[in-house]
């Protein structure tokens, strides 16, 4: 049975090969296939932060009793990569290569360290409290 | 998986981390300096400046960096921050600078007891200072992921790699009462090194090179399977009987295992989709690199004895050379360029909290540490190395190869210098703002 780590681990994955694919092709000029690939990493970002938010936060705070603890901290993290995310939007349109590069390398690590924490941590307790893993995992599909 | 305690809002201060990176580099450039001055430095493992030389660049440097990482690393991986951090951090950083001056000059020093002893006895207190809170934080975990694994066992290894070092230093200090320990230096050498070093690279490769490269994950096997077998190859190799055919058996293993580990790494790094020129990548690449040649060189030495012509005390220090400064402190300085820039835009992000219009004007990570500045250090690193290592053979002066080390700590300090200043001028703006 696929457990919510294991779910929530391969979207993260996901984000990022379309991210990789953005970057690099920033990084040889190509800002047709650079917009292309950002506007799969910005879905991908979007609709992953909405299954945490909308379905697995709330469950998880349910099952624990815990609704001002780690996920609050996550919350806010989410904010930091959206307004990261916008302005690299804006070196997008504007083709800065440099500042499009600058701004994306922070916010791989960001996402990363955040990426972390949910892997190595909340997810595996996730699994552990919440009591329907799969009728949630297919909660979050349907977002 | 425990809940208690569990809050991600834990970071320690930017002081905890920093005062250790900051404080590396200064041993580096004496380090250098060592090689300037003293002469005849490579003509014995034993020879004393060259003792100071190596305990300048593990306990001041090496050790310097992973105790400050550490700090900063344990709430992120398992949600568990040191206990106190804030407090303890100031002290272990005093008693682990003034332990390893006052421990490399007793070595170096005539009459040198007294400072021998302040420098071991400072040494533990440091050490103990940081390990009791550190276990502590360890027990909370309950059983965490491979990543705190890989570092139970390296701080397991730690330990031993202390107690063996620090009876070895007493029979230094006083010859007559403690000469049983004088045969003790091999298995220092193996913990400290080929345990908490090893171990503590791989707990931290597990989760950076899939995550920052974009590179496929270390299968579970492998990374549970390489630590707990590297940890008891060395435990085996410290209770097997001399000259038996068990000690060889699991020094080969030993050896076996760190080469699986590099190659293998080696493999995932160049199957990251993540393209882009990053030094970093180099940095683990070169790095991964010297370990192989520094475990072929041992594994040559251990099992070709009799061949090398009287080349074998000049072949030891060149494993030791590419073991530590070309893989230990490859891993650093690459990791540093991330590390350093990433926790000062944290916390910059954090104090824009009160001023969310500060926000667009934060500088990037690549505005802290530039790639070309990154790119630099990489060549000033690989030419250091290259420099070092030929000097063991060739006759490159001795002030050259020291220079080339003085010059790659020191691009290191301006580099972390430059990015503290830009740190200190974005804080006040956003202060004067909000």
């Amino acid at each position: 049975m696929t457990t919510i780590l294991d779910f929530m681990t391969e979207k993260h994955r996901a984000c990022d090969d379309a991210f990789a694919a953005a970057e690099e092709a920033v990084s040889l000029n190509e800002w047709q296939t650079a917009t292309e690939q950002w506007r799969l990493f910005s879905d991908e970002l979007k609709s992953h932060l909405e299954m945490e938010e909308l379905v697995l936060f709330p469950r998880f705070e349910e099952a624990t009793g815990n609704s001002n603890g780690p996920t609050n901290m996550m919350r806010m993290e989410h904010q930091q990569m959206l307004a990261l995310s916008h302005q690299i939007e804006s070196a997008l349109s504007a083709e800065q290569d440099e500042e499009f590069l600058g701004l994306s390398e922070t916010l791989m690590v960001l996402m990363q360290q955040h990426n972390m924490k949910e892997e190595q941590v909340l997810y595996p307790m996730a699994d552990q409290s919440i009591p329907q893993a799969g009728e949630t995992i297919e909660a979050m599909n349907k977002i | 998986m425990k809940m208690t305690g569990l809050s991600f809002d834990n970071i320690p201060p930017l002081s905890v981390p920093f005062r250790f990176f900051f404080t590396a580099p200064l041993f580096g450039i004496l380090a250098g300096v060592l090689i300037m001055i003293v002469d005849d430095l490579w003509i014995s493992r034993w020879h004393p400046a060259l003792l100071g030389f190596t305990h300048l660049l593990t306990l001041g440097v090496m050790a310097m960096v992973m105790l400050g990482a550490l700090f900063q690393l344990m709430p992120v991986i398992s949600s568990q921050p040191v206990p106190g951090a804030r407090h303890i951090a100031p002290w272990v950083h005093l008693l682990l600078s003034a332990g390893t001056l006052s421990l490399v000059a007793g070595f170096m020093a005539p009459m040198s007891t007294v400072i021998l002893t302040a420098g071991i006895i400072l040494l533990i207190l440091g050490f103990v200072t940081f390990l009791g809170p550190l276990l502590l934080g360890l027990i909370r975990v309950g059983q965490g992921g491979d990543s705190i694994h890989s570092i139970r066992l390296a701080i397991g290894a730690l330990i031993i790699a202390l107690i063996i070092g620090g009876s070895r230093a007493l029979s230094y200090a006083f010859p007559e009462t403690w000469t049983a320990l004088a045969g003790f230096a091999n298995y220092h050498i193996g913990w400290g090194l080929g345990g908490w070093v090893v171990l503590l690279v791989m707990g931290v490769s597990f989760q950076v090179i899939p995550m920052f490269h974009v590179a496929p994950n270390f299968r579970r096997s492998v990374s549970l399977g390489l630590t707990s077998l590297l940890f008891l190859s060395l435990l085996i190799i410290s209770i097997a009987p001399a000259g038996s055919a068990l000690l060889k058996a699991a020094m080969l293993a030993a050896i076996a295992l760190i080469i699986t580990y590099s190659l293998y790494t080696l493999n995932l790094i160049r199957q990251r989709k993540r393209r882009i020129s990053d030094p970093t990548i180099h940095f683990w690449q070169l790095g991964l690199s010297a370990l192989v040649i520094a475990c072929l060189v041992l594994s040559a030495l251990l099992f070709g004895k009799d061949s090398f012509s009287g080349l074998e005390g000049k072949l030891q220090i060149l494993s030791g050379l590419l073991f530590g400064y070309g893989f230990a402190i490859s891993i650093i300085e690459g990791m540093l360029q991330k590390i350093i820039p990433f926790l000062i835009y944290m916390h910059l992000q954090r104090d824009c909290m009160k001023n969310p219009q500060a926000f667009a004007s934060l500088p990037n990570m690549k505005t802290l540490i530039p790639t070309k500045v990154s790119r630099r250090q990489f060549q000033l690193h690989l030419s250091a190395l290259v420099l070092v290592s030929a000097s063991l053979f060739l006759p490159v002066p001795a002030w050259l190869s020291g220079a080339a080390i003085v010059v790659d700590f020191s691009w290191l300090l301006y580099a972390l210098l430059k990015a503290q200043r830009v740190y200190s001028h974005t804080r006040q703006s956003i202060n004067v703002c909000a």
